[in-house]
């Protein structure tokens, strides 16, 4: 009895091995064949910047942000983008520049129609390969602008190539060796392909953590309604909002977030705030310390929480 | 490296006098920003600010010593975020630095896919 089960473990092994094979090849494909409904897709009008030397971050970079409206060619990226010593280009890097031009950089799920579904919608993504191999990597990046069904390739803008095409599962294969990175570059307003809310919002977030404030409110509003119920959308609208100086609709967006939540500490926190500057320090002290009931006595939120309130009756005496 | 170490001790002293003055002087309250509120149950935002500015000169001198232009270096620190820094400072080094040129692309690939071929570890031509 044993040796058989011994036996029948090792077919249901290389079953499975069989299996983990077809998905490189066959389901993959099959997936992307029925997500592309047979037809071609094909950013024929994205440009394209023939790669000097080991320049291919600003090239695909440039590439990536003409699509997105930005007018830069990879010369003028270089400075920003390109480290000479190292022959390239960090990934931060490349995100840091399209914050700078305030595009926000959403990174796609790490899967093959996750990609298919940004060419779709019209927009090319820049994804990282790895060329050769795990332990002896060449990293390299390109722009995926295309999917051939009928061939079974995608169409990429890489290194001297405006067109070069690569089958499937050879470049799923490189893809997936740099962890499947690529990412998209959205004009403020413009939602990504998929509906993952969370990795959006915290895209946004990196755009106003550098003072993008402008590009940031746009892309929130468009997140909230998209997702009206995320409640860190309207924290990040509202956010911006004063950061511009614009109170009023930074207290909307609070109050939004706080029908959805109504014990969002930071929201109370930030609408106390919005509050105080509008001179209505009583309001803005009810609210401060309905945010300190709500924080457990220690800890960094509350801490932030009983700084506001110091503040706030701090200006009331002064008043 | 004595420069880094210069420059550390001096952040550390400003910081330890802000931090300070912060207690004797009126606190400044200010709105919690959306970075901060999706990292602010697990850290302690204080000392987080420190490393920040710690990770910022740390990886600006990395890339200083990479070739990068000193004039470019702080402005391009400057446009990361804290996160992206923190992971910079650690492991900057290890991380994918993306910019072969093809050619090089050709040759290299080439040389360790046919040693793997000859050693029978890959069986890599077969597949195309």
């Amino acid at each position: 009895m044993v040796p058989r089960r011994l036996f029948r473990c090792l077919l249901l092994g290389a079953a499975a091995l069989t299996a983990g094979c077809s998905f490189n090849g066959g389901t993959v494909r099959d997936e992307l064949l029925q997500q592309s409904g047979g037809i071609t897709y094909e950013l024929t009008d994205t440009s394209f910047y023939s790669q000097t030397t080991d320049q291919c971050g600003p090239s695909a970079l440039a590439t990536a942000l003409n699509a997105a409206g930005v007018p830069v060619t990879p010369d003028e990226l270089a400075p920003s983008v390109y480290i000479p010593d190292r022959n390239g280009s960090l990934q931060f890097e490349l995100l840091a520049a399209t914050r700078g031009y305030g595009r926000v950089p959403y990174p796609i799920s790490p899967d093959a129609l996750a990609l298919l579904g940004e060419i779709q919608a019209g927009r090319p993504v820049l994804v990282l390969q790895n060329l050769a191999l795990g332990f002896a990597p060449v990293w390299h990046y390109a722009v995926v602008v295309g999917y051939l069904p009928g061939e079974n390739k995608f169409v990429l803008r890489s290194g001297e190539h405006r067109r070069h095409l690569v089958k499937t599962s050879r470049f799923l294969r490189t893809w997936r060796r740099a962890e499947s990175w690529g990412i998209v570059l959205l004009p403020p307003g413009e939602l990504p392909a998929g509906n993952n809310a969370a990795a959006f919002v915290q895209a946004v977030a990196s755009l106003e953590s550098v003072g993008q404030f402008e590009a940031a409110a746009a892309a929130y509003l468009a997140a909230v309604a998209q997702w009206p119920e995320h409640a860190l959308a309207w924290l990040g609208l509202g956010n911006s909002y004063y950061a511009l100086g614009d109170l009023d609709d930074a207290g909307d967006a609070y109050d939004e977030l706080l029908s959805i939540e109504p014990d969002n500490v930071v929201a109370l926190n930030n609408l106390s705030m919005v509050l105080a500057d509008n001179g209505r320090i009583d309001d803005a002290i009810r609210t401060i310390n309905r945010a300190l009931s709500l924080t457990e006595q220690s800890g960094a939120t509350h801490e932030l929480v009983s700084r506001t309130r110091a503040e706030l009756q701090r200006l009331r005496i002064s008043d | 490296m004595q420069n880094t170490l210069i420059w550390r001790l001096g952040v550390i002293l400003v910081m330890t006098c802000m931090l300070s003055a912060s207690i004797l002087q009126p606190v400044i309250a200010a709105v919690i920003s959306t970075e901060a509120a999706i990292e602010l149950e697990t850290r302690q935002t204080r000392i987080h600010h420190i490393n920040n500015i710690l990770a910022q000169e740390d990886v600006r001198i990395m890339l200083v010593r990479m070739g990068v232009d000193p004039v470019h270096a702080s402005a391009r620190v400057e446009a990361l975020t804290n996160e992206e820094l923190q992971t910079l400072q650690q492991n900057l080094n290890e991380l994918p630095v993306g910019g072969v040129g093809f050619v090089e692309v050709v040759g290299i690939v080439a040389i360790v896919i046919i040693v793997l071929e000859l050693l029978d570890v890959t069986n890599f031509f077969n597949q195309f």
